[in-house]
């Protein structure tokens, strides 16, 4: 898939997938796998920016903001955060 | 102490004992031989009369082989075991009915301790090393509850209540070391030595009551023979994460267990452990556990105590010193001195590449300033892989010195770059250390507007997300050390004025040459000078200053690990002798040493230091 593709992809949360929120950390847990998953503060924010609405190149854009030191492997880092969501089942293209 | 080795004995199928195993709100019914009575005693509770129970285990002697066969309401049964074999079958299957259809309670595998009240908890698969750290606790005198499963449920506002505990023998994997876990002078301890490893019953069995859980350790252990003593702090949320990968019944909980684990993880301090041997956490891990339990602690004072007895123990197994590779020719020191307007030096010991790196990104970043600094490297570890190429350096970089220094290794060997330096000002900083572009030249600046100061000059230490920074120390104790990281907004805006600070890490610090008052010259090894050298300066007329603008960045992590010497008997001799020298009171820190260490190990090496500056040994 090329880059282009990639970041005209809308993810969307998992519908069933519970949700808490430990300060800045989130934990998930997939009813249907019984597979919980645990969000750093990073992985938390991209997850929740994760609404069916947003592309990709929209949630890299965000995370950019808050993130400005983070520099060009930002959108690698998203990327690879939402792969790996997408791989644990809780994530898919809307 | 006594260890007996039990055989199978002829077993007559008529005496058979009816009774339950309960855990929490679930209940399992049983059946086994009289005979085996001394493995069930505390164990087992009357039998629960029902008509016919749903779940029930049964251990029967197949014949008067001293063989035996477990059969179960689910599983498959098992036949032809040896006693240790059967043992170890029965419990599993137990362990399995008890917590399968459990709903109102988390099920943990997890080993579980008390201790006045409070939890220590061990999470952890099978083979972890989990029954192995619970024996070693209940060795120190804790009560143990289980080495196998625990139940967690909440009250109705939602408070973490230890439910229950499986009682069951205590199954260890390693037969080895069985002995060694027994309390001094403990008797009548049972062994069964079977595939499935050595089962213990243990004097006074083990014991539960259902309690809030107010104050609680949980310790993920994770052993492998000779691995080094790692210890990890755990945020809430990793905590959590892992408690729910230890749950045994995840399907029949709301939520798959979130608010249970949470809920724990909130009313615990939690750490990753990994041990290689138990003679390990002595003096480590029993101090973080008494400390922890104690008091509450910030997350950043239990991962500075973690991190403090993590290194404590690899450098305690490294004493005395890691192998060192073979001695090579020591480089003569470099005779040219170049005095210019700041000296900037550092010493190092091995540390090669955070030499190259910290003075090239200093000229690089300062090119105006080429021909006013003079760099002074103090080589504490000469004739090593590195002295060559730190001597190579002054063939490309202007103004360098070489210095071999390596009569002694320590924090007082700063003194020598002071001893070296040519410029009146000298900028001294660890060799790991970076500079934010621009700061030299405001240093310079500020100094020739006041050329004869007695102050100590220092900046805002910038963390690795280059956000957050600490402009000083607040002057306390924490985990054996005088200070903690703290910040002060004054210092946040690079351009505002100087400002008077207590104390601040010494990774860069600087000071007008023939001001610099020294480190006591019988410091020697690693920590203790911060706070002492503020002092000595306050004690002559100086401040200390925090300059805004003088950011620097300091790499604090050694994944190679440290190769130098540090042990706390170095670090607590130092702070001994800077107060003795400064006329400070030592009241408060041996205090501190004391409920750190524990009292016997701090009073020891607080007379060892005695007696040597009183020149008895």
């Amino acid at each position: 898939m090329s880059d282009n593709a990639v970041d005209d992809l809308v993810p969307r949360q998992v519908s069933g997938v519970e949700t808490e929120i430990v300060g800045k950390e989130v934990l998930l847990y997939h009813p249907g796998q019984t597979r919980a998953v645990y969000l750093n503060p990073t992985a938390a924010l991209i997850w929740g920016l994760c609404d069916g609405n947003r592309p990709v190149r929209e949630i890299v854009r965000l995370i950019g903001e808050s993130y400005p030191e983070a520099g060009n492997s930002l959108a690698d880092e998203v990327l690879t955060t939402l792969k790996q969501l997408r791989e644990n089942g809780v994530l898919v293209n809307a | 102490m006594s260890l007996s080795t039990l055989e199978a004995e002829p077993l007559s199928r008529d005496e058979m004992r009816r009774k339950s195993v309960r855990l929490g709100t679930s209940h399992v019914a049983v059946i086994y031989p009289a005979t085996l009575d001394r493995w069930f005693d505390g164990l087992v509770e009357p039998r629960i009369e029902e008509a016919a129970p749903a779940k029930w285990v049964d251990l029967v002697a197949i014949d008067d082989s001293g063989r035996f066969a477990v059969e179960a309401s689910s599983g498959e049964g098992a036949s032809g075991l040896g006693l240790g074999e059967a043992l170890a079958v029965f419990w599993e299957r137990v362990s399995f009915l008890l917590v399968h259809d459990l709903t109102d309670a988390m099920a943990l595998h997890a080993a579980a301790v008390r201790r006045n009240g409070a939890l220590i908890l061990m999470p952890g698969a099978s083979g972890c090393g989990k029954t192995r750290l619970a024996l070693w606790y209940r060795k120190h005198g804790d009560e143990l509850c289980t080495d196998e499963v625990v139940t967690v449920s909440l009250t109705t506002d939602g408070a973490p209540v230890l439910a229950d505990a499986l009682p069951r023998p205590v199954l260890l994997k390693s037969i080895a070391e069985a002995s060694a876990f027994l309390r001094p002078g403990e008797q009548k301890i049972e062994q069964l030595v079977s595939g499935y490893g050595v089962m213990l019953g243990l004097s006074g069995g083990s014991s539960h009551t259902s309690a809030t859980i107010e104050r609680c350790l949980i310790v993920f252990p994770r052993f492998a023979q000779g691995s080094p003593l790692i210890l990890t702090p755990l945020s809430a949320g990793e905590t959590a994460f892992r408690l729910m990968a230890h749950c045994l019944n995840v399907r029949n909980l709301p939520r798959g267990g979130l608010g249970f684990a949470r809920a724990l993880a909130g009313r615990a301090q939690a750490l990753a452990l990994d041990y290689g041997d138990t003679a390990q956490l002595e003096q480590t891990l029993d101090v973080l556990t008494r400390q922890s339990l104690a008091a509450p602690m910030s997350e950043e004072d239990f991962a500075a105590l973690c991190a403090a007895f993590a290194a404590r123990d690899s450098l305690r197994t490294a004493v005395p010193c890691p192998p060192r590779a073979e001695k090579r020719p020591v480089p003569a020191a470099t005779t040219q001195r170049f005095p210019r307007r700041l000296t900037v030096g550092m010493a190092t010991y091995d540390d090669y590449d955070g030499v190259y790196f910290t003075i090239q990104s200093l000229r690089n970043s300062n090119p105006e300033l080429e021909s006013a600094l003079e760099f002074v490297v103090i080589d504490n570890n000469p004739g090593s892989a590195s002295s060559e190429h730190l001597a190579n350096l002054g063939n490309w970089i202007d103004g360098y010195r070489y210095v071999p220094r390596g009569e002694w290794s320590g924090t007082a060997m700063r003194n020598a770059v002071f001893e070296e330096a040519s410029s009146p000002f000298v900028l001294c900083i660890d060799s790991h250390v970076l500079i934010v572009p621009g700061a030299l030249a405001k240093l310079i600046a500020y100094l020739d507007a006041d050329p004869s100061t007695r102050d100590l000059l220092q900046g805002p230490m910038v963390y690795d997300d280059l956000r957050k920074t600490s402009t000083h120390f607040e002057p306390r104790w924490r985990a054996g050390m005088w200070g903690t990281w703290a910040d002060d907004t004054r210092g946040d805006d690079p351009t505002g004025p100087a400002f008077e600070i207590p104390m601040q890490g010494l990774g860069l610090f600087a000071c007008r040459r023939e001001a610099w008052p020294g480190f006591n010259p019988k410091f020697r090894g690693f920590g203790g000078e911060e706070g002492y050298i503020h002092e000595k300066i306050r004690q002559r007329g100086g401040r200390t200053l925090c300059l805004p603008f003088l950011r620097w960045i300091h790499r604090f992590n050694r994944p190679a690990g440290t190769i130098y010497v540090n042990l706390w008997e170095h670090r607590i001799r130092n702070y001994f002798i800077g107060f003795t020298e400064l006329g400070l009171p030592t009241g408060e820190m041996e205090a501190h040493f004391a409920e750190l260490l524990g009292a016997e190990l701090a009073a020891r090496i607080f007379s060892d230091i005695r007696r040597e500056l009183n020149g008895e040994v």
